[in-house]
């Protein structure tokens, strides 16, 4: 049987217009970022009737609290991480 | 003798004289100041405010980062100062501040463009505009997930740090 990994993940800027807080999702040992991604819309849709803003998720980047995930990356324990829209600070 | 980094987010307003002070250097001969602020306007629409969203974690790594690369580049006693806003600011309000000092100018004016160049397209904050008319927008910014070097003008160096 898969190994299953609990994540959590905060939201931040444009997200912050359909959940506020942070998500809890289960993944497959192994989940690569794109599919960590299809899951946070999966339970976006889920959370907010109407959600539809696959353009976001597809233009965000998902991070730890120390880099930017690339789509080499992949994700073998649970763990905190955070979607990130477009920045534009400064 | 590595220089100095003062490095932060913060709710309470920034403040340009702490910038200056804390930069101060009696080895340096130049200090180059970098203040953002908010403007009333923006792509035609008339703003009265701006919300600014700070993942903080990753935000001072990334400006620690940002001090390697700026060193990397243009010296190791640079002293270096990075505060950003988290939080709303009416028009005319401090977002970021930047200051640097070096022994010569031409180091710290590179430096200075340099970190907030990067700053605006790899560090996690976010914008949300509010408008005269009511209503509010998050800003259009720069993919993380697609960064590449960073370009403007005068920029003679791969800021990769490569």
């Amino acid at each position: 049987m898969e190994k299953t990994l609990d994540l959590r993940i905060k939201l931040f800027g444009a997200f912050r217009k359909y959940h506020t807080g942070s998500l809890s999702l289960s993944v497959t040992d192994g989940a690569s970022i794109t599919q960590v991604k299809d899951q946070i819309g999966q339970t976006l849709r889920e959370l907010v009737p109407g959600f539809r803003d696959d353009e976001l998720i597809e233009k965000s980047a998902l991070a730890t609290n120390r880099r930017v995930l690339t789509n080499s990356d992949c994700v073998n324990e649970s763990m905190d991480l955070a979607i990130l829209p477009p920045v534009c600070g400064g | 003798m590595e220089g100095l980094n003062h490095l932060g987010v913060s709710m309470a307003p920034l403040s340009t004289e702490a910038a200056i002070e804390f930069i101060a250097d009696p080895e340096h001969g130049a200090a180059d100041l970098f203040i953002g602020t908010v403007r009333n306007h923006n792509l035609g629409k008339s703003v009265k405010g701006v919300s600014y969203d700070v993942y903080e974690e990753l935000t001072l790594q990334t400006f620690r980062e940002l001090c390697d690369e700026a060193r990397a580049n243009w010296g190791k006693g640079l002293n270096i100062f990075i505060e950003h806003f988290q939080g709303r600011l009416d028009i005319g309000g401090i977002s970021i501040l930047i200051a640097v000092s070096s022994p010569h100018r031409d180091e710290s004016f590179k430096a200075c463009r340099f970190i907030i160049e990067e700053i605006k397209h790899r560090a996690p904050i976010w914008k949300q505009e509010h408008y005269t008319d009511g209503d509010s927008e998050w800003v259009q910014g720069h993919a993380l997930c697609s960064h590449g070097p960073v370009t403007y003008e005068g920029c003679t160096k791969d800021h990769a740090g490569h």
